[in-house]
């Protein structure tokens, strides 16, 4: 059976992922946030096991300026799929039919999905299809892929277009100057274009807008290029605009007589003038930033100080049960001490109390999926922009920062998206200053253990540090390692709507899994792995007393670094080391070593710190370097070993710094 | 040492590798993201077809 290799292109925040998930039946996370797709992902189309389809990144031209567009330009034109499913927003047709122009210049066979259907049948308007169809010289298949309509009749026309071999019908949509630039150019490189395995008219169109990487690709000679920029010259001149208006003027000219000819439109939507209201407080010039802050400090409040932390205290009494049944057990089998200990100090203290923690991360991504779906969070992007580009970054690093307050790796991923490489780098650098759910567990145990009080404050106010050191951070890199301006930010708000509760439990389900993925593969292997250094020496003899063990004598040698930051016992020094695996295992570190219960950790942490050293250990903990699975994404997005260690030692020294200087500030008063 | 003894130690050992090896062929997404990033980044790196 012959493979079918489907791309599926659209704008960004048109429902393409969504059109996925359904197409394929997986899961992938929807977002009502444009750019959520970073790389490309395939996927077997449910129920035809030879048709597979590659969902790109959200973009508007084929033109190679953003990164989505230079990964989606490349899979279309060096990948070559066998057809494209065009998805176009039906509620915003126009701006969408600017991609689908460039993409039936591909000459790939193609459908086009018109998404959002139902949406644009209760505004009122209508699309008249099959006038559509004729008029674009594809098919046109109206769909509603939240809901799952007209999914089945999408796969049998794409399936059938490939299988038939049926090219776009029309690809000549332009007349007068535009018309006769693109027909010279379209001569002149045919066979230079053909070599490469691109239609003419496609190349054509992309060096008539002065498409640098194309005119490189197509390996033209000096004269070739001088006769393309005389045509471009003499199109300008009659046309009146420059070279990539007038193609952009082109396309929307015809744009604008197919939509008068086929869409009658509806009504300004209920949902976008109900967005224009909501936007008009929450995106205010002055009450923006306040109203982010008070939506936060209420997720927090609720996640740290009432919900999250009632459920993990459960949580964590039915671990205590547990391993209470488990020791009886063991003890009246009478097993051998060594094993005992191995299970209930080790195991179930280390792995359990960070295990303990799951509920806080679980409530704290509802309210974060929340806002995110509902589209709120689109709207912070464009109120920090003004706030970003003060510390040298444009509003678009903003996505990256935020998915950093869930986790580094993506986030670090992410920054990709940023077309600017000074844009890029300094994400990176910053990103890490996001406290990442990682952190919570250690967030959490000191919070509660020395400021039960105050607990979300005191959440609350690390997050904030972590932002404010980046924005420090960043004026200091604009300044100096990073001169230079950000790049300009656009972004498309999506409308306010109501978060679907799959997407929403999706997510949860998702956090909860991956925790205790994490709680049993690598939090497990580095209890493991401390219990055995605690308990044995270094002639492998059992130890009374831990401060004989092999890990105290590692500890030991580290422990004086951390001194003048006023936690300098080696057990505290031990639990950081082992942070680099994975933040959580400081605590389970901490659990190990103290030999202590879940239960009772908060308490016996006060053995070894005051609130001072805790708020040090804290600020520490927040901004030294991150785990090394977030080091490994550094260093294949910037591409370099030595780079990636020189972000480590930068965070790390800097961490060191800031609880120096906290402790020292904070013992004066 | 008890048959229990053992059979627990052999236990842990079995987690233990089986711990080690999840993560070296996961390498990419020990991170609690859960996101498409994150999964996609780790489909690449371990070849897990599953996740593609």
């Amino acid at each position: 059976m012959n493979k079918i290799v489907f791309a599926l292109a659209g704008n960004q925040n048109c429902g393409k992922t969504t059109l996925f998930n359904q197409l394929t039946g997986s899961n992938q996370h929807v977002g009502n946030f444009p750019g959520v797709t970073v790389e490309q992902k395939s996927g077997i189309i449910k129920g035809h096991d030879e048709a597979t389809v590659v969902d790109l990144p959200g973009i508007y031209s084929l033109s190679p300026y953003t990164n989505e567009e230079i990964v989606t330009r490349d899979f279309l034109v060096d990948e070559k799929p066998d057809g494209i499913i065009n998805i176009v927003d039906a509620t915003n047709i126009e701006r969408n039919f600017y991609l689908t122009m460039q993409l039936l210049e591909l000459k790939i066979p193609m459908v086009v999905a018109l998404n959002m259907m139902d949406e644009m049948r209760t505004n009122g308007a209508t699309v008249d299809i099959d006038k559509l169809s004729e008029e674009l010289g594809v098919t046109v298949i109206p769909i509603s892929a939240s809901k799952n309509e007209g999914i089945a009749e999408l796969i049998q026309a794409a399936i059938d277009t490939v299988k038939t071999s049926t090219l776009p019908g029309k690809v000549d949509f332009c007349s007068g100057a535009v018309h006769r630039a693109i027909h010279a150019v379209s001569h002149l490189i045919e066979d230079h274009a053909e070599r490469l395995g691109v239609p003419s008219r496609f190349a054509a169109t992309k060096l008539l807008e002065g498409d640098e990487p194309m005119q490189k690709r197509l390996g033209l000679s000096k004269n070739e290029c001088e006769t393309i920029e005389h045509s471009v010259e003499e199109m300008e001149n009659d046309v009146g605009l420059d070279r990539e208006a007038a193609l952009a003027d082109m396309r929307y000219t015809f744009i604008e007589g197919l939509c008068s000819r086929t869409v009658v439109k509806g009504a300004q939507s209920k949902e976008h003038l109900r967005s224009i209201k909501i936007d008009n407080i929450l995106t205010h010039k002055y009450l923006g930033i306040p109203i982010f802050l008070g939506i936060m400090a209420l997720v927090f409040w609720v996640t740290f100080g009432a919900v999250g932390s009632f459920l993990s205290d459960l949580l964590s009494s039915g671990i205590d049960a547990l391993t209470d049944i488990v020791s009886t057990a063991l003890t009246n089998y009478g097993i051998n001490p060594v094993v005992h200990s191995l299970v209930v100090d080790g195991i179930f203290a280390g792995v359990g109390s960070v295990l303990s923690f799951m509920p806080m991360i679980v409530v704290l991504f509802f309210f974060l999926s929340i806002l995110e779906d509902t589209g709120y969070m689109a709207r912070v992007a464009f109120v920090m922009d003004k706030l970003l580009r003060k510390i040298g970054l444009s509003g678009k690093s903003f996505v990256p920062m935020l998915i950093g307050f869930g986790c580094s790796v993506p986030a670090i991923m992410s920054s990709r998206t940023l077309s600017s490489n000074r844009d890029r780098k300094m994400t990176i650098l910053l990103t890490p200053f996001m406290s990442c759910s990682a952190k919570v567990p250690i967030y959490a145990m000191f919070a509660a253990a020395f400021f039960p009080k105050r607990q979300a404050l005191v959440m609350m106010g690390l997050y904030l540090f972590g932002i404010l050191t980046a924005i420090i951070c960043g004026l200091i890199f604009k300044g100096t390692l990073f001169r230079g301006k950000p790049i300009p930010f656009v972004m498309e708000l999506p409308n306010y709507r109501l978060p679907t509760l799959k997407s929403v439990l999706l997510l949860m389900w998702e956090k909860a899994k991956d925790f205790i993925v994490k709680a049993f593969t690598i939090i497990f292997a580095a209890t493991v792995i401390i219990w055995f250094l605690r308990t044995f020496d270094l002639k492998l003899n059992v130890v009374s007393d831990a401060s004989n063990s092999i890990l105290a004598l590692i500890g030991s040698l580290i422990a004086p670094i951390f001194k003048p930051l006023g936690f300098g016992d080696w057990r505290i020094s031990t639990a950081l080391i082992t942070g680099f695996t994975a933040k959580e295992a400081v605590i389970s570190t901490l659990a190990v070593l103290t030999g202590t219960s879940l239960s009772t950790l908060s308490e016996t942490l006060g053995a070894y710190f005051t609130s001072i050293t805790a708020i040090s250990f804290l600020v520490f903990t927040l901004l030294y370097t991150p785990c090394v699975a977030a080091v490994a994404a550094v260093k294949r997005e910037l591409g370099s070993r030595i780079q990636s260690i020189g972000v480590m030692i930068f965070q790390t020294a800097l961490a060191w710094i800031c609880a120096f200087a906290v402790y020292n500030i904070i013992k004066l008063f | 040492m008890g048959p229990l003894d053992y059979i627990i130690i052999a236990a842990v050992i079995a987690a233990f590798v089986a711990a080690v090896v999840y993560m070296r062929r996961h390498k990419g997404c020990s991170c609690s993201s859960g996101c498409n990033g994150c999964c996609e980044s780790c489909a690449h790196k371990c070849d897990n077809k599953d996740m593609k």
